[in-house]
């Protein structure tokens, strides 16, 4: 139903109530509205998925038997049989009223298992007391046997034998931080400007060309030193070659199954039509290029779904208004082959079924991603190349869209730059306001700029950014799309802060985890502290960076990826697997719980060493002791100064531990020979890594939650409102110091009504990028709302809230997340 | 000295293995000692009491326990995966129950 046809009142009722997915729900046609309900949510909730999700089996089986009959081959080609018998065998499956077909899986509600990653998830896979498909015995036999022939031989088992002892052991607990340095978990830069153009036979075209001439090279007259090379390179375009065959007979298996659907069993003629167009399309895309919108959507799913079937790519980097745009301006603008309604049904969809995606992660990542499978965040606009706005009608349609479905993945990113277009801000603004808590703002000219000082991509090239994953980003271009997660080196930065005060001791764990620094009970200058300090996170940034940058420096030989190296210009024209560090590089250190760290040594500074009110020693036996017993003493540290409130004392602090750390980084180098910038950001971590952190000086307990975002001040701690928020955080250098930073804002809704709320907004992000601040992101929703929704999840199914570099919906999360976000206070803008 | 080379391998291989043994009456999952890695729920983890050299020795969910002198029989125990997120007292396991 049009809007325009809803009572008046009615509307006026759910702006009220924040209740905006009603109003959604009347809006969207009735495909549309199928499709979002009929999805299963693969999102984990607390740690577990949700009742009805199941492992998918057939990948399993039939990558595991195809692997073992082919053990005479190299990983590389091993790999790309074994892949190719998953896409020619596993059970395939055209949901009703589907325009877009392809999932990783054989059933909508199952999620991917690859038992050939590493031994600890497929033991967390078969230890799980909820996902194991029915009947559960058999299921648990055929398990077993699988987990049995992989765990000796899983990937991750031999990358553990590589690294150092002592690391892998650290590494293990799960205490510092992350970095599985596999690429079998690594999410990818797509390169679309070069898989879009020619399709899989024109790479298969090229692929062929280069073997040819490579076999000249080899086979005749006396090969020249350096093209011995090519014999390894003839094997890693033959494992293209066999990737890329597969998937277009995969694609062509849902063109005949379509097909099949529409010639037998549908009578309804509108459906059947739809149905032989989607047979039509599956068997033109991957193989060709697209021509059409339709086209183009279902190439783009295809390949993300078919990356997904060769790894756990957690995030989804791309430009969908970018990217589609000439398509749909063929379709809408020059041929009028579509209507408005009908692109808002393939965008929609488009959406929902990146929305469906899911697989069978370990623990660590079920838990600090609850709500979604990964961070599926999708850019919108910025410039082109020539820096230009890059606004288009699409992106206003996948704003509006957004809308409609309020799916929680993918969210979206919004390159904001001074040009962009007022009626597409609109729509951005309408996303917000409607409480989808994306897309997060992110301030262009200063991320440009960010990823031409740290990585030296060409300006041109720079202003193709996407996200990478929730916060960095990375150019799609032939030498800057990233085939490997090198954010994977992810620190939690205040076990920093207690292994200053315990020496390197971890209090929670019980055990010598960082270096010795002294016993911080002796220290007397707040000089001895930081430097205790600045120690410690130097062994933390050394400690996973070794880790990752180890495994990429292997994971060619160790974890190739065939099908993603065919769609990459570079690994192409190289004859090298994707993995091959020989791309311009873009890595970053994740910093989990990183603004604990200037709040607590500013408080230090404070109390016990500029007004001496407290020793060192008492400060340590107040930590030991959790505070219990302290709470006098703990207040004291609580109501120190802290960052979000324009205080130079405590601003000072962190300044200087941002910029010490940013030239620390500066000097350390991945294997592309690029420094690794930090990147502060929590997803969900700052919840569960509340049970690993210790008590710290800024008064927080074991077990609280940590702060939520990568510049944001802590929960309830910004007291002066969000001017003095903003003037905080533009003190770091958002070039120089920080890949990027994340800040959350919680607004009030009912400022943000009508065109005033607009300009109230707009003049917020005016000065929000005059300041410089590369990243801000809003939840606009009462407590209220929240609160009912925690009494009554069945009544508020697409809720959404922002977490921290990522949207779920609210009923998905468990109740000390839930309870996290009504903490956050809510900001006054303007007015 | 702490022989890591042989830690690192009792992690990975004790993992590979572990599913082969019953869960124990009195076994390191039920041992308020016991600090199980996060990485995942497979069971691997650390005594938080007892040493091999100066790092802590390692120990599964369903390490027999029984002779163990400083078992600490633990208070609580949290199996419930759609509310609970990683904590000294979560134990997904399928072998053990809520306490
Ligand atoms: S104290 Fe004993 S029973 Fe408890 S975890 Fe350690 S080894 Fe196991």
């Amino acid at each position: 139903m049009p809007v325009s046809e809803l009572k008046t009142r009615e509307i006026e009722e759910m702006e009220k109530t924040g209740q905006w997915w009603w109003l959604a729900e009347k809006q969207r046609s009735e495909r549309l509205n199928y499709l979002r309900k009929a999805v299963w949510v693969k999102g984990a909730r607390g740690s577990g998925y949700l009742p009805g999700i199941k492992l998918d089996l057939q990948r399993a089986l039939w990558y595991t038997k195809t692997w073992r009959e082919n053990d005479s081959d190299t990983p590389t080609i091993r790999r790309a049989k074994a892949l190719a018998s998953v896409w020619d065998n596993i059970e395939i499956f055209i949901l009703d009223h589907s325009q877009i077909a392809g999932y990783v899986g054989s059933r909508p509600h199952t999620v991917s298992w690859n038992p050939e990653i590493i031994y600890l998830m497929n033991e967390d896979a078969y230890n799980d007391r909820t996902v194991i498909p029915e009947p559960e015995k058999e299921s648990l036999k055929v398990m077993r046997e699988i987990c049995d022939y992989w765990n000796p031989r899983t990937i991750g088992t031999k990358g553990m034998q590589m690294l150092s002892p002592e690391d892998v052991v650290k590494a293990l607990t799960g205490f510092i931080g992350w970095g599985l340095p596999l690429s079998s978990v690594g999410y990818s830069t797509k390169q679309f400007d070069f898989f879009m153009k020619l399709g899989f036979n024109g790479i298969l075209k090229i692929i062929d060309q280069k073997m040819n001439e490579a076999r000249e090279k080899l086979y005749q007259g006396v090969p020249r030193p350096e093209d011995y090379d090519y014999f390894d390179k003839l094997e890693v375009w033959e494992a293209m070659k066999i990737t890329l065959e597969a998937a277009i007979r995969w694609a062509r298996r849902y063109s005949r199954l379509a097909r099949i659907i529409a010639e037998n069993f549908e009578t309804d003629p509108k459906r059947k039509k739809e149905l032989l167009r989607m047979a039509e399309t599956c068997w033109k895309v991957p193989a060709e290029p697209p021509d059409h919108l339709w086209e183009s959507l279902q190439f783009d799913h295809f390949v993300q779904i078919l990356a997904r079937y060769e790894a756990l790519e957690g995030a989804w980097p791309a430009r969908p208004d970018y990217w589609h745009w000439p398509y749909y301006n063929r379709d809408v603008n020059e041929e009028k082959n579509l209507s408005r309604e009908e692109v808002i049904d393939l965008v929609g969809e488009f959406m929902i079924r990146a929305y469906e995606v899911g697989f069978f992660w370990l623990l660590l990542a079920r838990d600090t991603l609850q709500g979604i499978t990964g961070t599926w965040v999708w850019t919108l606009v910025g410039v082109n190349e020539d820096g230009t706005d890059a606004c288009n009608d699409l992106t206003d349609i996948f704003l509006e869209t957004a809308r409609l479905v309020r799916v929680s993945n993918p969210t979206f990113g919004f390159r904001y730059h001074p040009n962009a277009r007022i009626q597409t801000l609109k729509q951005v603004f309408e996303c917000i306001r409607q409480g989808l808590g994306y897309p997060a703002m992110r301030n262009d000219p200063v991320l440009v700029a960010n990823a031409m000082h740290w990585h030296s991509h060409p300006l041109k090239e720079a202003r193709r950014w996407v996200h990478q994953a929730c916060m960095s980003p990375c150019p799609d271009t032939k030498m800057g799309s990233q085939p490997f997660r090198m954010a994977h080196a992810t620190v939690i930065a205040a076990k920093a802060i207690e292994y200053a005060v315990f020496d390197g001791w971890d209090p929670v764990l019980r055990m010598q985890m960082g270096p010795h620094t002294g016993d911080a009970s002796q220290f007397e200058s707040f000089e001895e502290l930081y430097n205790a300090w600045y120690e410690q996170i130097k062994w933390l940034i050394n400690f996973w960076t070794r880790i990752v940058g180890s495994g990429r420096a292997k994971a060619e030989k160790l974890d190739p990826r065939p099908f993603l190296s065919a769609i990459y210009e570079r690994s192409v024209d190289l004859g090298v697997d994707a993995a091959n560090p020989s791309e311009r590089g873009n890595s970053w250190v994740t910093f989990f719980a990183w603004m604990e760290t200037g709040d607590s040594l500013a408080a230090v500074k404070k109390l016990v060493f500029d007004e001496k009110k407290y020793t060192m020693a008492q400060l340590l036996e107040a930590m030991q002791n959790n505070w219990e017993g302290y709470e006098e003493m703990r207040m004291e540290f609580v109501q120190a100064p802290k960052w979000g409130n324009d205080d130079d004392y405590v601003d000072r602090v962190h300044i200087r531990c941002h910029e010490d750390v940013a030239r620390y980084c500066w000097e350390i180098r991945d294997p592309m020979g690029n420094p690794w910038p930090p990147l502060p950001e929590n997803i969900a971590a700052y919840v569960t890594n509340g049970s690993k952190v210790g008590a710290l000086p800024n008064g927080r307990k074991l077990g609280d939650t940590l702060y939520d975002g990568g510049c944001s001040p802590g929960a309830g701690l910004d007291k002066k409102g969000p001017t003095a928020v903003l003037r905080s955080v533009a003190k770091i250098d958002h070039i120089g110091s920080v890949r990027a930073t994340l800040l959350n804002q919680r607004l009030s809704p009912i400022q943000l009504t009508g065109e005033k709320g607009f300009q109230f907004w707009l003049n917020y992000i005016k000065t929000w990028a005059d300041l410089g601040i590369d990243h801000v992101q809003f939840n606009v929703v009462d407590n209220e709302v929240l609160k009912a929704a925690q009494q009554e999840p069945e009544k508020y199914p697409e809720l959404i809230v922002r977490i921290a570099g990522y949207s779920a919906h609210f009923v998905d999360l468990n109740k000390k997340t839930q309870d996290t976000i009504i903490a956050r206070n809510v900001q006054q803008i303007g007015g | 000295m702490t022989d890591w080379n042989k830690m690192r391998d009792s992690l990975i291989f004790g993992t590979i293995n572990k599913s082969k043994k019953e869960m124990p009456r009195v076994s390191c999952g039920k041992c308020e000692n016991f600090r199980q890695n996060s990485v995942s729920a497979a069971g691997d983890g650390l005594c938080s009491v007892q040493k091999e050299g100066e790092a802590n020795m390692v120990v599964f969910d369903n390490t027999d326990a029984g002779e163990c002198p400083h078992f600490a029989e633990i208070t609580r125990i949290r199996t419930n995966t759609s509310e609970f997120m990683w904590d000294v007292h979560f134990r997904p396991q399928r072998q053990l129950n809520e306490k």
